[in-house]
């Protein structure tokens, strides 16, 4: 169990449509129509978001797939998520 | 539009019964100026015809040829950026494409309404219906997805998933309709009032086929006893139907249950559309055969460079052409001629420029993006 804690489940907004571009992956929030970028890494876990609104089993998707450690992991994925929130590129998951 | 019976008919008996006589009309998007010549000729004491499209120079030729020339005041430029003297007691406008959401329509419409319309005054159209269907049209699927299927023996799958997310243009009949359509929106033109929309449809197979995709159409409700339609089977006008592909053709049989999200969102000056389905087998919410979710932000090629310049975080730096445009800019001081400011770019510029006239071409373009 890493020492971090995790906000609520969390998912894809609605206002989000998105495609994958040569690895990696371009949001575009349909409400403020301003674009976003995600690297590659980014991309893999905005993927597993789609499948996923447990980011304990995505942070276990991660460890399985690269060389690093689960602090640093758990670390990157929870920054990420919560830029993405922040953005509004990401609702709780109960939310409608 | 002069050229399409249907839809000019229905104007016109619209705005026969609506416009009386005196009353001011307000017309948006008036093109080569047919609506407000009927406007007139129904005895409109004065009406306000705005054009963005260089076109009004010909609408105002006509209206002159008519004897309008005085009743009609011609306005170049967009409705939103424009000031009336006076509210007016009817707005006509004919701004919609195959579907209402089409660039700032919705905007346009609003905006006037808000600014211009009178108490009591009509709005023709007064309401677009949206109408949704299921179909199966191999025809209407494989136009899209068929030169990227088979490839040539190459796998061509990026190409095809830019194909199977691109709406178009269709002329269906109702026997491609695999459940009662469904009417999935109203705008109402007296109450709308941002340019986004959004409609969620369920549907129940009444007959086993492949479906292809998705069907929406518009009812132009123009008065409360005037429309006209592009539903399958309607008479042809020179609208059609917009097909909304699904990413593959799937079974359906009796009882299933499909759900349809559609949203329409303005972004800059087009919209996006976004689609999901669900399809539940005999209408089990729990045995889910299909699920799609899809947008045309994924039916045309994007540049990730050019993207990455328009992120909020890219930190942009001036090119060559910014220096060439700034040079322009900077000489449109109210007293130096587009040819003077071509000759001085020329010689400021003469790697980019080897004759006056693409110097001439570049100063011209600035000058109508920026001068008064």
């Amino acid at each position: 169990m890493n020492k971090l804690s995790f906000p609520p489940r969390v998912k894809p907004s609605e206002d989000v449509v998105w495609r994958n571009l040569q690895g990696e992956s371009v949001l575009l929030d349909l409400k403020s129509g301003v674009y976003f970028g995600l690297d590659s890494v980014g991309t893999r876990i905005w993927t597993l978001l789609q499948d996923h609104d447990d980011l304990q089993t995505v942070l276990q998707e991660l460890l399985a797939e690269y060389d690093v450690s689960e602090e640093t992991c758990a670390r990157d994925l929870l920054e990420l998520v919560s830029v993405l929130r922040e953005k509004g590129l990401l609702q709780t998951a109960d939310a409608t | 539009m002069i050229s399409d019976r249907v839809r000019l008919h229905s104007y016109m008996e619209a705005m026969r019964r609506t416009i009386k006589p005196g009353c001011a009309v307000l017309d948006i998007g008036t093109g080569p100026g047919i609506m407000a010549l009927l406007a007139c000729r129904f005895g409109a004491r004065k009406v306000y015809a705005i054009e963005a499209d260089p076109v009004i120079q010909v609408a105002r030729e006509i209206a002159v040829r008519n004897g309008f020339g005085e009743r009609i005041e011609f306005i170049e430029g967009l409705s939103t950026h424009i000031d009336l003297p006076e509210r007016v007691d009817v707005i006509v406008s004919d701004l919609s494409g195959i579907l209402p959401w089409l660039q700032h329509h919705l905007d346009a419409v609003a905006d006037a309404r808000r600014r211009f319309l009178a108490p009591g005054g009509v709005m023709i159209p007064s309401k677009h219906l949206a109408w949704v269907g299921i179909v199966e049209s191999e025809q209407a699927y494989f136009d899209h997805s068929q030169p990227w299927e088979t490839g040539h023996g190459f796998e061509m799958e990026p190409a095809r998933d830019l194909a199977v997310n691109s709406p178009k243009k269709v002329r269906l009949q109702p026997e491609a309709l695999l459940a009662a359509a469904q009417c999935g929106l109203v705008l109402d033109y007296l109450a709308v009032e941002g340019p986004d929309s959004s409609a969620k449809t369920t549907f129940l197979v009444t007959r086993p086929g492949i479906g292809h995709g998705m069907l929406v159409w518009t009812d132009y409700v123009l008065t409360d006893d005037i429309s006209f339609s592009n539903a399958p089977g309607c008479t042809t006008n020179i609208y059609g139907q917009t097909f909304f592909p699904w990413t593959r053709p799937i079974s359906l049989e009796p009882d299933d249950v499909v759900t349809i999200s559609l949203r329409c969102n303005l972004v800059a000056d087009d919209y996006t559309f976004r689609w999901s389905t669900a399809v539940f087998g005999m209408g089990n919410k729990a045995a889910v055969k299909y699920k799609f979710d899809q947008s045309d932000f994924r039916s045309c090629p994007l540049s990730p460079t050019s993207l990455r310049k328009g992120a909020e975080t890219y930190v942009p730096r001036t090119n060559g052409d910014a220096s060439i445009d700034s040079f322009i800019l900077t000489s449109m001081d109210g007293t130096t001629s587009v040819g003077e400011i071509a000759a001085r770019l020329a010689k400021s510029f003469p790697d980019r420029f080897k004759v006056r006239s693409e110097a001439l071409d570049r100063v011209a373009r600035v000058s109508r993006a920026y001068s008064e």
